[in-house]
């Protein structure tokens, strides 16, 4: 029998998901190995009591979140975090862990009531133990594919430990910092290729601060490029705010 | 009076509750609930650099980001006193006209596709390309 896969979203933007449906010349040969039992965006249906595989995106920021978490990973064998926000807390870390009451006063006053239960925006491992990532800030579709495969063989995956300027130097991009640019490929995991680089633009850190990532001298090197002094830091802090190695 | 209510529309981006109130066959109320997680958007670039609001604001949504970068931008360019050549302004446009195009294919071939052609499908999720010039499902 096919997997039963389901694809749920937390807190976010829902492009990863949009990514999903970008996968024209690959989306029906993906679609012909799985029994899609749910996926909000692309289906009718409610949540199915029993499934497989599930492909979480977002980040977690409610009660409900946690909840729905916990019983995905009871029924699902296997999780699979999609994206910045499920990865790594992403864009809705940008809030942090303080003065959420006053974010949500200045954003909505008296207004409407959201979402009860607000926590700070984690990572969907600081809750339950997730079995692959596919990380990025839209998720790279060729890598989804290779994780997936790996899921459907029941091979393990293993995202990539080294630095991003590992792959600017096989593309022989010129770098950033030679021209007084800050740039987050130098602590950033690498993995997509250094797509934005190769585009002509920095690095903006959404695959995650890299394990082995030496900080403190990337802001050395970042200083000597002429990048003002707590630059580097401000900037990880777009994608990396709930990431405490760089705090 | 009997009260239908529709958790998480499917087949749109984000999420939303639909609850419609009938009594003796009259619609009485029919009320959209916005179930969003909040995120506080307005509040995460308060303090930070000014070139970082587009990229964060284009998160607000992955489907129509390229309007929410333009947004951004050119809220940046107002407070800023700046203005762009006609040259970028055609290319903001190209890329707002490119999105809209997107946008509806997806809509059309992706998340609506049964109801637009009217093609069964099993529980097993398939798209059927229509193969014949009338538009049956192949």
């Amino acid at each position: 029998m096919a997997p039963r896969l389901v694809v749920l979203s937390l807190a976010s933007d829902f492009g990863c998901q949009v990514q999903l449906t970008n996968m024209t010349d690959e989306l029906l040969d993906v679609l012909g190995l799985v029994e899609l039992s749910y996926w909000q965006l692309a289906t009718s249906g409610h949540m199915p009591a029993d499934y497989d595989v599930a492909i979480v995106e977002g980040a977690v920021t409610t009660a409900e979140h946690v909840e729905l978490l916990a019983s995905v990973r009871e029924k699902a064998a296997v999780v699979i975090a999609m994206g910045a926000c499920a990865n790594i807390g992403g864009i809705p870390g940008i809030v942090g862990r303080s003065d959420l009451e006053g974010r949500y006063a200045l954003v909505y006053g008296s207004g409407p009531a959201v979402a009860e239960g607000r926590r700070a925006p984690l990572p969907i491992d600081s809750v339950i133990t997730v079995d692959y990532h596919v990380p990025g800030c839209p998720i790279d579709t060729a890598e989804f594919l290779r994780v997936l495969s790996h899921v459907l063989l029941g091979l393990s995956d293993r995202v990539p430990d080294m630095a991003m300027c590992a792959s600017c130097k096989t593309n022989e991009t010129v770098c950033f910092f030679d021209r007084g640019q800050l740039c987050l490929g130098l602590v950033t995991r690498a993995g997509c290729g250094a797509r934005c680089t190769s585009l002509g633009r920095a690095c903006t850190g959404c695959r995650g601060i890299a394990p082995d990532a030496n900080l403190a001298s990337a802001r050395e090197i970042a200083a000597r490029a002429g990048v003002r002094a707590g630059d580097l830091d401000d900037a990880l802090r777009v994608y990396n705010a709930m990431t405490e190695v760089h705090a | 009076m009997a009260k239908l209510t529709i958790e998480h529309v499917a087949r749109i981006e984000g999420h939303g509750n639909i609850t419609v109130d009938v009594a003796d066959g009259v619609v009485r109320d029919i009320r959209m609930d916005i179930v969003e997680p909040a995120r506080f958007f307005e509040s995460m670039v308060v303090g930070r650099r000014f070139d970082d609001a587009p990229l964060i604001t284009s998160r607000i949504c992955g489907i129509c980001s390229p309007n929410h970068v333009l947004t951004s931008i050119k809220a940046l360019e107002v407070a800023l006193g700046v203005e762009v050549s006609d040259r970028t302004a055609l290319l903001r446009k190209l890329l707002v006209y490119g999105s809209y195009l997107q946008n509806h294919a997806t809509h059309l071939y992706i998340l609506r596709r049964r109801t637009t052609w009217g093609c069964r499908t099993s529980s097993r999720w398939r798209i059927r390309i229509p193969r014949s010039s009338s538009g049956r499902c192949g």
